[in-house]
C-alpha cells in the first residue's frame, strides 16, 4: 500500500503539483478563516469576561440590580447576615463629559467605593494620591477627588490636579484628578472616588449599584441570599456567572459568525470533490490496471481517500499557521470587534488553545478527506474491463447519479427545521443549511439535464453560423455529461448559494430596518441628555431637567413635545438587562407610534383596573414567553409589578429586549419624573439646525446632543452596514474559492481532453474556437451551478430570515430578495467563470495539435 | 487538386522530406508506404497545413498553403480537408450521428441538410440504423467505420487517411479499406492513404514509396 501511495498517488500530484496545490489552499483558505474569526471571538470573549470579572476583584459573589442602582438599605440586610464576611458597596455611574471641552461627547465610567473594604476586596479600585504638599489638592481627595486608571489618563489626556466637568442633571459637577489606579487592568477606562461623595456629588444619594461579596468559608451564596429580602430587579450573581452572562451575550453573533467563516472550508471541501472526481476519472485506467492485478476495492477507495486527506492535512496545518497570523493581525489593527459592537474597544491579546487549533485541523482533515471519500467509492465501483476499455473517463460520464441521497438530505433538513433553539442558538438551522448545500450539490447532476438537453435540442434545431459552432460542441457534450457537468462547479454552488442567502437576508434586514426606522423616528429632531453609555455598566449621570423640559416645549417653532425615559431593568440575573421605555402611549391606538408586529390588545370593558399595560418587543416574547394578552411580571421601583402585555413590536436596536410603558403610568408607579430622551415635531416651514443651535445655547444639560431624523437613519444604517461588513469578507472568500475550482476543473480537463482538442483542430476547429468553446463550457456549468445555487440559497435565505434570525437574535423582518444585487451578481460570476475557464484552458490551444494525437502519426 | 513541389522539411539537421513533388487530381487515391521515420506522417501534416515546411509549396485546388496564416489553413481544412486516423477519435460523449454531424456543424449547415447527409453517409458505411448509439457500444471496425464517415459527411477534396487500419484485425481492416477506397472514389475526392502495409497499399490507384525525403513509385 505505501508502495502504491508513494508511486501512484504521489506520482500523480507530483505530476500535476497545481492541482495538489490546489487542493491544499482551498482546505488552507477555509481553515485559516474559520480559525480567523474563532481565534477573534475568543480572544475578545476572554478579555472582555476577565475585564467584568476583574470589576469585582477577589468577591465571591455581588448584588446587582438595574442600572439605574437600588436602595442602600440592602446593604444593611446582607452585613447582619453572620455569612457575609465583608460586603462592599459601589456606586457605579457613566458619567457625561462636559469639560474640558475637548472631552464633550465622551463617558467615564466612575466607581464610587468604600477604601477600607474595598481594599480587600477589589483592590485594583484603590487609587494612589499623586498629589502632595498642595492644601487644597489634598482636600480634594476627600472631597471630589477622583482617580484614573492609567488607560483612562492617556484616552482622556488628564494628569494629576486637572479638573474635568460631569453633566450631573442640570449641573455640571467639576472634580479633581487625585492621582491614578496603578493596579487597573491594561487597556481599563474607568475612574473611582469615595462612595459617599459620588453619591452626592453624582446626585444618587441612597443608591448603589453593587454590592461585592466575601462569604464565610463553606458557605453556599444561593442559600445564603435566599434568606434575605431585596427588592424586585436586585439579585446575587457568582463571579461565574458574570463571564457566563458576557459569553451569553455575544453567543448568538458569535456563533453566526464562525458558521459564515467555516461556508469557506464547506466550499473547500466541494472543491476537494471536484478536483478528486476529475483526478480519479482522469486515472480511471491506472486505477482500472490496479483491480485487474489484484488490488481490491478497499484499497483502491483507501488509496484514493488518504490521498484527499493527505492534502486535508497539509492544508489544515498551512490554515492554522495563516489563521493564527490573520487573528494577530486583525486583533491589533482591529482590535476585537468584527462588527457586532459586542466588543467595542476591546484590544484583547491573542488567546491560543491548543484544543482549538486541533479541532480546526480536524474539521480541515475531515472536509477534504469527505471531498474526496465519494469519488474514490466511485472508482473503487467502478467495473475495471469497462474502464481499461474506455481510457480516460473525463470523457465519459459517470452514470446516472441516484436521487435518493439528495432527496433525504432535503426531508433531513427539514425535519432540523422543526427543532427548537438549543442554549439560545439555531443549531437545528445552522445543520438543515449545511444538509440543503449538500442536498444542492449532490441533486445537481439530476438538474443539468433540463438545462443542457433543451439547449442541445434548440442548438441543433437551427443553422448556426460557423462562428457559433462551439455552442453545439458545448451544449452536446454536457448534455451528454450531466454527472461531469455537474461536478465542474460544485464549489460555485455552495459559494453562491451562501452569497444569495446572506445577500437576501441582509437585504430584508435593512428593508425592514429602513422601514422601522421611518416608524419609530417620526419626529424632526431627536435629543438626548447625554452620550450613548456604551459600556452597559452604570446608570447615566445627564438628564433633561424640568427646565430643560419646559424650554423645549415652548420653543415657538416646536410644535410638539414627546419625553422617553430609557433605563435598564433585570428581568433574569443570567440574561442581559432589558430596556424599559416610558413614553406618552396612545392606548387607543398603539400602532400609531409603535411598529406592532400584529393587532394590539383593545382596551376592554370591566378590564381590571391594578393591570397596567405594557407593550414588548420580540426578544421579550422569545426570551421570557411574553404573550399578548398575557401577564409579565417587572421589577419597577423596587417593586415587583404585573402588567398586561398590550401588543408586540418589532425592535432591532435592543436585542435582548425593550418593554415600553405609558410614561404616566410609569411616573404613576415610580414618582421618577426624569427624562433622558425628546422626540421634537416642528411647526410647519421651521428649520431644524436653528431649532437645535437655540436648544444647545439655552439647555442646562450641556451634554445634550441633538439629531436630525435624516442623520439618525443615515447613521444607523451606516453601523447596519459596518456590521455586515465582515461577513461580506467571509463570502466573497468562498467565492474566490468556488472560482478556483472553476479554474481547477478547466485547468484538468484542458490537461486531460488534449487528445479531443487535437482532433477537432484537425477538423479544421481554430484556436479560438477552442477557447471559445472552454469558455462556453465555463459558462454552461457556472449557469447550472447558478440555477442550483439560487434554488439553495433562497431556501437557506429563508431559513435565515425566517428561523436562524428570530431564534438568535429574537427579531423578525419581511423577505425581500434584492433582485438587483443578484442579477448582477449572477452577470459578475458567468463572467468570472468564463474568464476563468478560459485562462485555465489556455494550454488546451498552446500545445502542438499533432502532438496530441501522436499515436496516429 | 494538390499539388506539391520542392517541399523541405528538417527536424533539427535531420531533413525528413527533401525536395518533395506530388500531383494528385481530383478522383485519384494514392498510397504512401515507407518505413518508420520515413516522414509519411511529417507529409500528412504539411499537407494539412498542421506544420509548415522550410521550403517549398502546397497547392489544395489552387490555394498555396504555406503562404496563409493559420486561421485560414484551418478554415480550408473544415471545408476541403478530411481525415481518418488510426485511432479513430470518435468523441465518446457524442452519438454516431452527432460525432458525423461535427464537421456540418462547422461549416453552418443547417439541421435538415446536416440529418439528411449524416444519414446518407452512415447508409453508405453500413451503419444507418446505429445513428443513436454511443461509440462505447461499438466494435474498433465500427468505430473506424464512423470515422471514414465524418471525414466524408463535409463532402471535402481531399481525404488523408493515416494507418486506418493499424487498430483493427485483418479481416476487419481489409473490409474497412474497400470501403475507403469505394466511398472516396464514389464521391469524387482525391485521397492520400499513408501505411507501412504493402496489402494495404494495394487497395490504391497507385503505390508511392517514400524514400530519402522523396517520393518514388513503388
Amino acid at each position: 500500500m505505501s508502495w502504491l501511495l508513494r508511486h501512484l498517488v504521489g506520482g500523480y500530484s507530483r505530476l500535476h503539483p497545481l492541482r495538489a496545490l490546489v487542493a491544499v489552499i482551498a482546505i488552507a483558505i477555509g481553515v485559516a478563516l474559520g480559525y480567523a474569526v474563532h481565534l477573534i471571538n475568543t480572544s475578545a470573549l476572554a478579555e472582555f469576561s476577565s475585564a467584568v470579572r476583574g470589576v469585582t476583584g477577589q468577591a465571591d459573589a455581588s448584588i446587582i440590580g438595574p442600572r439605574e442602582g437600588f436602595d442602600e438599605s440592602v446593604l444593611e440586610v446582607i452585613a447582619r447576615d453572620p455569612a457575609v464576611e465583608l460586603a462592599s458597596p459601589v456606586l457605579e455611574v457613566e458619567a457625561a463629559l462636559v469639560e474640558p471641552e475637548r472631552l464633550r461627547g465622551r463617558t467615564l465610567v466612575i466607581q464610587g467605593i468604600d477604601l477600607f473594604r474595598a481594599a480587600r476586596l477589589t483592590p485594583h479600585l484603590i487609587g494612589e494620591p499623586l498629589m502632595e504638599g498642595d492644601a487644597d489638592a489634598r482636600f480634594a481627595l476627600l472631597d471630589d477627588g477622583l482617580y484614573l486608571s492609567p488607560a483612562a489618563l492617556e484616552a482622556l489626556g488628564l494628569g494629576p490636579g486637572d479638573r474635568v466637568g460631569v453633566q450631573v442633571g442640570g449641573r455640571v459637577q467639576r472634580l479633581t484628578i487625585a492621582g491614578r489606579l496603578p493596579a487597573a487592568r491594561a487597556g481599563d477606562l474607568l475612574g473611582t472616588m469615595d462612595i459617599g461623595f459620588a453619591q452626592w456629588r453624582l446626585d444618587h444619594l441612597g443608591r448603589l449599584s453593587r454590592i461585592d461579596l466575601q462569604l464565610a468559608p463553606g458557605s453556599d451564596p444561593r442559600r445564603v441570599a435566599a434568606a434575605w429580602d431585596m427588592p424586585a430587579g436586585v439579585a446575587l450573581q457568582s463571579a461565574d456567572e458574570a463571564g457566563t452572562r458576557v459569553s451569553n451575550l455575544s453567543r448568538a453573533y458569535r456563533v453566526n459568525l464562525n458558521v459564515l467563516a467555516l461556508v469557506a472550508l464547506f466550499t473547500g471541501a466541494f472543491l476537494v470533490y471536484s478536483l478528486q472526481s476529475q483526478s480519479v476519472a482522469a486515472r480511471r485506467t491506472q486505477l482500472a490496471f490496479l483491480r485487474v492485478i489484484g488490488t481490491t476495492r478497499a484499497e483502491v477507495e483507501r488509496l484514493l481517500v488518504i490521498e484527499a486527506a493527505a492534502f486535508g492535512v497539509l492544508g489544515s496545518l498551512l490554515g492554522i499557521l495563516v489563521g493564527l497570523g490573520v487573528a494577530a493581525a486583525a486583533l491589533r489593527l482591529l482590535g476585537g470587534d468584527l462588527g457586532s459592537g459586542f466588543f467595542q474597544g476591546v484590544r484583547p491579546a491573542l488567546a491560543f488553545d491548543g484544543g482549538d487549533a486541533l479541532l480546526f485541523f480536524a474539521l480541515g482533515v475531515g472536509a477534504a478527506t469527505l471531498g474526496g471519500w465519494m469519488p474514490a467509492r466511485d472508482a473503487a465501483r467502478s467495473p475495471p474491463a469497462l474502464a481499461l476499455k474506455g481510457g480516460s473517463g473525463l470523457d465519459h460520464d459517470l452514470g446516472r447519479a441516484p436521487a435518493w441521497p439528495g432527496l433525504s438530505l432535503l426531508a433531513a433538513a427539514a425535519l432540523l427545521l422543526l427543532l427548537p433553539p438549543i442554549g439560545g442558538m439555531s443549531l437545528g438551522a445552522y445543520v438543515a443549511v449545511a444538509l440543503l448545500l449538500l442536498a444542492a450539490v449532490l441533486l445537481k447532476p439530476r438538474v443539468a439535464p433540463w438545462l443542457f438537453l433543451p439547449l442541445r435540442r434548440w442548438l441543433a434545431s437551427r443553422a448556426l453560423p460557423p462562428q457559433a459552432a462551439p455552442w453545439w460542441l458545448a451544449a452536446t457534450r454536457l448534455a451528454a455529461t450531466p454527472r461531469f457537468a455537474a461536478i465542474g462547479a460544485a464549489g460555485i454552488v455552495a459559494s453562491f448559494a451562501l452569497m444569495v442567502a446572506m445577500a437576501t437576508m441582509v437585504a430584508s434586514f435593512r428593508a425592514s430596518v429602513d422601514q422601522w426606522l421611518e416608524r419609530v423616528l417620526p419626529a424632526q429632531v431627536y435629543v438626548r441628555a447625554g452620550p450613548a453609555t456604551g459600556s452597559g455598566l452604570g446608570g447615566t449621570t445627564a438628564y433633561l431637567t424640568a427646565e430643560d423640559q419646559r424650554l423645549l416645549r415652548s420653543h415657538p417653532q416646536v410644535a410638539r413635545v414627546e419625553l422617553t425615559r430609557n433605563l435598564k431593568i433585570s428581568l433574569d440575573p443570567a440574561r442581559a438587562a432589558v430596556s424599559l421605555i416610558a413614553r406618552p402611549i396612545d392606548r387607543a391606538d398603539p400602532a400609531r407610534q409603535l411598529p406592532l408586529t400584529g393587532a394590539a390588545l383593545p382596551r376592554r370593558e370591566g378590564e381590571p383596573t391594578d393591570l397596567i399595560p405594557i407593550w414588548v418587543s420580540e426578544a421579550i416574547v422569545d426570551l421570557y414567553g411574553a404573550r399578548v394578552g398575557g401577564e409579565l411580571e417587572l421589577p419597577i421601583a423596587g417593586q415587583r409589578q404585573r402588567f398586561l402585555v398590550a401588543g408586540v413590536w418589532r425592535d432591532y436596536a435592543r436585542q435582548f429586549g425593550a418593554i415600553v410603558i405609558d410614561a404616566a403610568d410609569y411616573e404613576r408607579l415610580t414618582g421618577d419624573t426624569v427624562r433622558t430622551e425628546a422626540a421634537l415635531w416642528l411647526q410647519p416651514g421651521a428649520s431644524a439646525a436653528q431649532v437645535i443651535r437655540d436648544l444647545q445655547a439655552g439647555l442646562e444639560t450641556r451634554s445634550a446632543e441633538f439629531a436630525e431624523t435624516g442623520e439618525l437613519r443615515a447613521i444607523s444604517l451606516r453601523i447596519f452596514d459596518r456590521s455586515f461588513a465582515v461577513t461580506y469578507v467571509l463570502e466573497l472568500a468562498a467565492i474566490v474559492i468556488g472560482l478556483v475550482g472553476i479554474a481547477a476543473t478547466f485547468s484538468t480537463q484542458a490537461i486531460a481532453r488534449t487528445r479531443e482538442f487535437g482532433m477537432l483542430r484537425h477538423l479544421g476547429v481554430t484556436r479560438g474556437q477552442i477557447l471559445g468553446l472552454l469558455a462556453i463550457e465555463g459558462l454552461l456549468v457556472t449557469a447550472l451551478a447558478i440555477v442550483v445555487g439560487l434554488g439553495a440559497g433562497l431556501a437557506v435565505a429563508w431559513v435565515l430570515v425566517e428561523i436562524v434570525n428570530p431564534q438568535s437574535f429574537h427579531w423578525t423582518m419581511d423577505f425581500r430578495l434584492p433582485l438587483g444585487l443578484v442579477l448582477g451578481l449572477i452577470a459578475a460570476l458567468l463572467l468570472a467563470a468564463a474568464a476563468t475557464a478560459l485562462i485555465a484552458g489556455r494550454r488546451a490551444v498552446s500545445g502542438d495539435a499533432i502532438l496530441a494525437v501522436r499515436e496516429d502519426w | 487538386m494538390l499539388s506539391i513541389s520542392g517541399l523541405t522539411r528538417r527536424f533539427g539537421a535531420r531533413p525528413i522530406l527533401q525536395d518533395l513533388a506530388l500531383e494528385l487530381g481530383a478522383g485519384e487515391y494514392i498510397a504512401v508506404v515507407g518505413e518508420s521515420g520515413a516522414g509519411k506522417s511529417t507529409l500528412l501534416n504539411l499537407i494539412a497545413g498542421l506544420d509548415l515546411p522550410d521550403a517549398g509549396q502546397i497547392r489544395i485546388d489552387g490555394t498555396n498553403m504555406t503562404a496563409i496564416d493559420e486561421d485560414r489553413r484551418t478554415r480550408l481544412r473544415r471545408t476541403r480537408v478530411g481525415f481518418v486516423f488510426q485511432a479513430f477519435h470518435i468523441l465518446p460523449h457524442l452519438t454516431l450521428a452527432q460525432n458525423v454531424e461535427l464537421p456540418l456543424v462547422l461549416l453552418g449547415i443547417g439541421p435538415a441538410e446536416r440529418a439528411e447527409r449524416v444519414q446518407e453517409l452512415l447508409g453508405a458505411v453500413g451503419l444507418g440504423e446505429r445513428g443513436e448509439s454511443l461509440p462505447r457500444e461499438l466494435s474498433g471496425g465500427e468505430l473506424q467505420r464512423v470515422a471514414l464517415a465524418r471525414a466524408l459527411v463535409h463532402r471535402p477534396a481531399l481525404v488523408l487517411a493515416d494507418e486506418p487500419t493499424g487498430n483493427l484485425d485483418p479481416d476487419t481492416a481489409d473490409r474497412v479499406l474497400a470501403l475507403l477506397a469505394r466511398t472516396i472514389r464514389a464521391r469524387g475526392a482525391a485521397g492520400i492513404l499513408v501505411t507501412h502495409s504493402q496489402h494495404a497499399a494495394g487497395t490504391a490507384d497507385r503505390v508511392l514509396r517514400l524514400d530519402h525525403g522523396r517520393l518514388v513509385p513503388a
